[in-house]
């Protein structure tokens, strides 16, 4: 007898059990607003801004930046120290 | 970005650099083409540096004196190496002579834009919320968990319709088109009018809500995301502005590259400034070298 005869049958059953793991993944991997035109919520966007918002203790930030050279040779002038200039393409303290 | 997580994390730099530097910050593309007493004195330091040509970008860390002598300069992030440059400075230039303070004269007005009077100043911060492959390169961990900074300008006459719970179409589309990009892992490209395929943000009742799909002629980049806000308002003015965007970026910039594969959650997050953050005063991203077209 011919295994395959019956195939019309269980071909099916067996991509739809292969393909289970893949789509439990993209069902779990995403929360609902990563898909676009899903609207944002309260809670959600206020957990967002909680996010995004930088930790006040972050080292650098603690540093008293001046954000003019002339400012900065006023003050090296007056206090008789050296001027550390962090120069970058974008402001160091904004978009880089 | 790599600056703020690695050189400017060393406590002991750190501690060096307030107790014996006097530390100043600056998007030296403005400073290297200004032409006032600010630019001049960027000029002489940075000219006497290994980048002297004023056509290309200069950046790195400077150390010089009041009088406006070089003394060095290394591009490099490590803190060791930057420590060590501050440690020799110190040692060998340790300034004893008086020096006059220098005048700051007329300022060029190209490039030293302030915020629109009456306006607002809104913080803008974004973040990549996953899609990066596994890593345990210290750098690039750096990069994938950055939280970037910029400032969003509104201008008075936005401000008052704000105010009076409209959202008028220029501010839409400059917080959309400067503001909704990718700058986690370095200076961002911008968007092109022509890259905003749809623009659905309604404000009511206080309320803001909306999406954006966003995405340059060839495909290769774009995000689709939606928008919740809240704005209060009290006297005239606007008092509260939380507005968070979140959905699926693709694609990377000229000087952002790495991005994660294929599509991607970011999300972007706007709040009020209160002047207390010195980079509060800072111009926008969008706005260098043309604030007319970023105000528009």
């Amino acid at each position: 007898m011919n295994p395959l005869r019956n195939v019309s049958w269980w071909w099916p059953a067996v991509v739809v059990v292969a393909l289970a793991p893949w789509a439990m993944a993209q069902v779990v991997d995403k929360t609902p607003s990563d898909a676009p035109g899903t609207p944002l919520g309260k809670e959600e966007c206020l957990a967002i801004l909680r996010e995004l918002s930088p930790q006040p203790d972050e080292p650098w930030r603690t540093i008293p930046w001046r954000i003019s050279l002339l400012e900065a040779q006023r003050d090296a002038a007056k206090q008789k120290k050296l001027i550390f200039i962090w120069a970058m393409d974008g402001h160091p303290l904004g978009c880089t | 970005m790599l600056d703020r997580a690695s050189t400017l994390a060393d406590e002991e730099l750190l501690a060096l650099l307030e107790s014996r530097f006097i530390p100043v910050a600056i998007d030296q593309a403005y400073q290297r083409r200004q032409k006032d007493n600010e630019g001049e004195f960027y000029r002489k330091i940075a000219g006497r540096g290994p980048r002297s040509d004023f056509k290309a970008t200069t950046q790195g860390f400077y150390i010089a004196t009041a009088s406006g002598e070089f003394v060095a300069y290394n591009n490099n992030r490590g803190a060791d190496r930057i420590k060590k440059l501050m440690q020799q400075a110190v040692a060998e230039h340790e300034p004893s002579a008086d020096v006059a303070p220098l005048p700051v004269g007329e300022r060029d007005k190209r490039y030293n834009p302030n915020p629109p009077d009456g306006g607002l100043v809104v913080r803008v911060r974004s973040k990549v919320l996953g899609g990066y492959e596994p890593s345990s390169d210290p750098w690039r961990l750096i990069m994938q968990s950055a939280l970037s900074r910029d400032n969003l300008w509104i201008t008075k006459g936005e401000h008052e319709a704000l105010a009076a719970g409209r959202l008028l179409e220029p501010l839409k589309i400059r917080l959309a088109r400067f503001h909704l990009v990718d700058s986690t892992r370095g200076e961002p490209s911008m968007w092109k009018e022509a890259d905003l395929r749809q623009l659905d943000l309604r404000l009511e009742n206080g309320e803001l809500r909306g999406t954006v799909h966003l995405e340059t002629a060839s495909g290769d980049r774009g995000y689709q995301a939606s928008v919740f806000g809240v704005i209060e308002t009290k006297g005239g003015r606007v008092t509260k502005f939380e507005v968070a965007v979140k959905g699926e970026f693709w694609g990377e910039g000229r000087y952002a590259r790495r991005a994660p594969k294929g599509k991607f959650p970011l999300a972007v997050a706007f709040t009020l400034a209160d002047g207390k953050d010195v980079a509060d005063r800072i111009p926008p991203q969008g706005s260098r070298g043309w604030l007319g077209g970023y105000l528009r």
